[in-house]
């Protein structure tokens, strides 16, 4: 992915920029910002209720409360908005007019990573921002390190899906495919029939039988899923995510389940799906 | 200076199906040279593989074998060097997001490090006005001559036009011949393709005639016109067709064929031949009332060498 240096970075930033104003311009940004504003909203004013009727014997805190919603909410935006943007782009004969200009495909890869994450990441914290004044007229309290932790912890998951999802866009060709194809992710990764698969892979070595004990290579490989990943990291730097329902952090975490670990996994699930992504694309006719 | 030079480029379009594949094939072997400050046109009827060749040129397509360089780089390896110095204005192309046509323009004058006034390039293609309106609203004449105004900025040393007067007003034609010459007087190169002859034959130094994917012929209109010859057509209302006058027109030297239905005479005839016709039967003792000819159509030319091959 060597690019000649003279002014990559420049159409880079050139590219985002554009990429986040077409957001704005068609009003997805817009959508997506008042989607989870009403999330963070509802939500502060639920626990703002609950923390009403249960008063002063238990202390409820806000940002605990947005991590669950919010985690299963970021994969599903980000997979299924960016998912179609480079199809639709493409089909609609815009891709033709990007690569007229002095834009490399990967430029258009990146940008588009680069671009979708912010408008994203923007709503996230914007969730984050209408639920804070809600919930302190609420009494409901908020823990300063956990809200800037998740917020980190967010922005993770939020790149790391939307580099999934422009994987999947570049790759298919029709959006009807790519919608499918991050619906499927979605089920695999969020609704973690991922875990099933070393199951089966194992009933299948194991000649059509599953042994009384697993290998430890499934636990490794239940590991990878993203969302597992996420949690695993996220519950290192804000050990309330711990406690998310769909995926419990082990008490007593493998290597591979350990924060850092999972970070570097996430980081593989960023740059594997952007470079199998620009690989085909490179090679792609429009 | 070579400004695009296409070596032995082939592409087939494949499509693997589980059951039976088939591909087509574009382009066939095409080796061609544009030098730096020509007018090149590029004709052929349509799926003649103009397209595709341009596709390559710009990298939106890999040549199945072969290779193109373009202003001195690969275009397969450093095509965004070409697309710096390249005004494109491709087939197929479509409004980027909901910008304006402004927004267009100005987006393609940023991302080509340029100076350009989008004012100006509005102006030059007369869209100063609707320019304030979302592209996608546009009609096909408009969207093309902002495609036009998108390529023209920065100044580029090559334009690659791809069909470009499609959809154009006869004004927007004129519009287009008009730029493409202001752009060569300032010393770039032009490549465009098209179907329509006489667009070609206005602004075009050279041209190449593509075929069913293959390079038929590389040369100047002039040229083409008198190698490949073509039959013009005199046509004489007389009072009355003199005995004797059919065998001393079909003596000249020239003369293919002869038509006649009493009192006029049609002869399709070399253009050299056309004004022996004439005389001979202004010298007869009849009189003649009506003569109009025809030049050898660019039409017949064009079918002529296209049809060469199949």
């Amino acid at each position: 992915m060597s690019q000649a240096g003279h002014g990559f970075l420049d159409r880079l930033l050139l590219f985002t920029r554009e990429d986040v104003h077409d957001a704005v311009r068609d009003r997805q940004a817009h959508v997506l910002v008042g989607m989870f504003a009403l999330l963070g909203a509802g939500l502060a004013y639920a626990a703002g209720r609950n923390a009403r009727r249960t008063s002063a014997q238990v202390d409820i805190e806000l940002v605990s409360q947005l991590l669950a919603p919010v985690t299963l909410l970021i994969p599903l935006v980000a997979l299924g908005v960016v998912a179609p943007a480079l199809v639709e782009k493409r089909s609609t004969g815009s891709l033709t007019v990007l690569l007229g200009l002095p834009f490399s495909r990967q430029t258009v890869v990146l940008g588009t990573l680069l671009g979708r994450s912010i408008v994203i990441a923007m709503s996230v914290l914007a969730a984050l921002l209408v639920a804070a004044p809600i919930a302190l007229v609420m009494g409901v309290s908020i823990d300063g390190t956990l809200f800037a932790g998740s917020l980190l912890a967010f922005f993770v998951l939020t790149i790391t899906f939307t580099a999934i999802a422009v994987a999947i866009s570049v790759v298919t060709k029709t959006s009807t495919r790519a919608s499918f194809a991050a619906f499927s992710a979605y089920v695999v990764f969020v609704f973690q029939l991922w875990t099933v698969l070393p199951q089966i892979l194992l009933y299948v070595v194991s000649g059509f039988t599953l042994p009384e004990t697993s290998p430890p290579w499934v636990d490794f490989v239940v590991a990878l899923n993203p969302m597992t990943a996420f949690t695993n990291f996220a519950g290192g730097l804000v050990p309330a995510f711990e406690n998310i329902p769909f995926h419990a952090v082990p008490d007593n975490p493998a290597v591979y389940e350990q924060p850092l670990f999972a970070f570097v996994i996430l980081l593989g699930w960023i740059g594997g799906p952007l470079c199998f992504g620009y690989l085909r694309f490179r090679k792609t006719d429009l | 200076m070579v400004a695009i030079e296409f070596s032995g480029v082939s592409k087939r379009y494949g499509r693997r199906g589980i059951i039976r594949s088939n591909s087509v094939t574009a382009l066939r072997n095409v080796d061609l040279t544009v030098e730096e400050g020509e007018v090149f046109g590029f004709l052929g009827p349509n799926g003649a593989g103009k397209s595709t060749a341009i596709d390559i040129m710009l990298d939106y397509v890999q040549p199945t074998s072969g290779s193109v360089h373009v202003l001195g780089h690969d275009v397969q390896t450093d095509s965004v060097s070409v697309r710096e110095r390249t005004g494109v204005l491709p087939d197929g192309y479509g409004p980027i997001g909901e910008r304006t046509g402004r927004e267009h323009v100005e987006f393609a004058i940023e991302s080509k490090n340029a100076t350009d006034d989008p004012e100006e390039l509005l102006e030059r293609v007369n869209m100063l006005g609707p320019d304030a309106y979302p592209v996608d609203q546009y009609s096909k004449g408009m969207a093309q001559r902002l495609m036009l105004a998108m390529a023209l900025a920065g100044e580029p040393d090559l334009l690659v036009l791809d069909e470009p007067s499609t959809g154009l007003d006869p004004n927007g034609a004129r519009t287009m011949r008009r730029i493409v010459r202001e752009e060569r007087d300032r010393g770039a190169t032009v490549f465009f393709s098209s179907h329509i002859l006489e667009q070609v034959e206005a602004v075009c130094d050279r041209v190449a005639i593509l075929d069913a994917g293959q390079l038929v012929t590389v040369d100047s209109i002039d040229h083409l016109r008198e190698t490949v010859g073509g039959m013009a057509r005199v046509t004489l209302e007389l009072s009355q067709v003199p005995t004797g006058a059919l065998d001393r027109l079909s003596s000249i030297d020239g003369v293919a064929e002869l038509e006649t239905n009493g009192t006029t005479i049609e002869v399709a005839c070399e253009n050299r031949a056309k004004a022996p016709v004439i005389a001979a039967c202004h010298d007869s003792p009849a009189t003649v009332s009506n003569v109009s000819t025809t030049d050898p159509s660019l039409d017949e030319l064009f079918a002529t060498v296209t049809e060469g091959v199949a």
